[in-house]
């Protein structure tokens, strides 16, 4: 165990290091250290300077992310998650369901294969490539079809992190409602939170909330696409809905995100521990940035195919028009 | 029980659990660490 975590020390020194820079440079220039964060991940990983060494560190960033999502918690004001909560799971709901139909009959008109299209309505849909997998795993999916479907989830990812605070910027919403906005449209939970935090820190905690209440959609979306899988092959013998699955593939943290929500929120820590809970997010939020950055392979998304890239742009633009309809009459 | 089982004791349990914990799944891993930041911060 101690080997393992010794092999972990310099991916973490590299990604600190890469941190620190950043939030310099973020308060001596008019730059956001979110995006320099993350450009400056890009850049090493297409440089290939780093030694293989330094991947296991590196790759804990999803750790460091999803550890800063449940120090979020300390952020939320329950008082104002009562007033716009209902309203938000109201709008995840609905942007959910017309999403899937949507991709769905989208996919069947353009002639994206029957076993591809759960798995990209569930990384659209959801949360990205989680939902691929957790999909994949309740429809006995082939390996082919899952890292197809997750190349198209992950070129999206890294085109909406820059398209979509730029659009923010353009529309002229307010914080609030660009944020939940970006937790309505946006895949993986990651890009959506810098997407957020890049425009404000209101957008950023707003943008991860409500990505948080749809990726607590996975469970029914898995469920339901193995039972519909079920009865259409006759029987339920090649799909099947296996609890402890979907209970692996469940996104633990957001029990997490409740607890620290909960117990700050309450009042039943002090303000200084709410302070340092914040701080610990703000560079949890950094360090995973970048090592988000190391993850952006160009390379690799260069398999995505042409049908699965129009059903998700579609899909995209549709859900985006919707979710901005929805978000500027009810927030 | 002496103190000096006390202490093997409680190292044990501390090891088995550290254990445990990094062999765990990453959602647990991140509740336990960001919920012991605030318990840490309320104890410091």
């Amino acid at each position: 165990m101690t080997r393992r975590l010794v092999r972990l020390i310099p991916g973490l020194v590299v990604l600190t290091a890469v941190a620190v820079v950043s939030r310099v440079v973020g308060a001596e220039t008019p730059l956001n250290p979110l995006v320099v964060a993350i450009g400056s991940g890009v850049a090493l990983a297409a440089t290939g300077v780093l030694p293989l060494w330094t991947r296991p560190g590196i790759d804990t960033h999803k750790l460091l992310l999803e550890t800063g999502i449940v120090l979020l918690g300390a952020r939320l004001s329950l008082d104002r998650l009562a007033d716009s909560g209902l309203v938000v799971a109201g709008l995840v709901a609905v942007v959910v369901v017309a999403g899937v139909a949507f991709s769905e009959l989208l996919g069947r008109f353009v002639g994206v294969e029957r076993e591809t299209r759960p798995l990209l309505t569930a990384g659209a849909c959801i949360c990205g490539v989680s939902a691929v997998v957790a999909v994949a795993g309740s429809i006995d999916s082939k390996e082919a079809d899952i890292s197809y479907a997750a190349a198209t989830i992950l070129l999206f990812d890294a085109v909406t992190l820059v398209v979509v605070p730029v659009l923010g910027s353009v529309v002229g919403l307010s914080d609030q409602s660009f944020g939940v906005w970006a937790g309505l449209i946006m895949f993986s939970t990651g890009p959506t939170a810098a997407a957020g935090f890049v425009v404000s820190e209101t957008a950023g905690r707003w943008a991860t909330v409500t990505k948080l209440v749809r990726n607590a959609f996975i469970g029914v979306f898995a469920v339901g696409y193995a039972f519909r899988y079920a009865t259409k092959t006759g029987g339920g013998d090649t799909a099947s809905v296996d609890v402890g699955e979907l209970w692996t593939r469940f996104p633990k943290f957001l029990i997490g995100f409740c607890i620290v929500a909960v117990v700050v929120g309450t009042g039943a820590v002090g303000a200084s521990t709410q302070a340092t809970a914040v701080t610990a997010s703000d560079w949890l939020f950094t360090l995973a940035f970048v090592g988000l950055g190391f993850d952006l392979d160009l390379d690799r998304l260069r398999s995505v195919g042409l049908r699965p890239l129009l059903v998700v742009g579609f899909h995209l633009v549709a859900v985006g028009l919707l979710a901005f309809g929805l978000v500027s009459v009810f927030l | 029980m002496d103190s000096d089982s006390h202490l093997f004791l409680l190292t044990n349990t501390v090891v088995r659990g550290v254990e445990r914990v990094t062999d765990a799944d990453r959602g647990w891993k991140a509740t336990l660490l960001g919920v012991g930041i605030v318990l840490a911060g309320s104890f410091l």
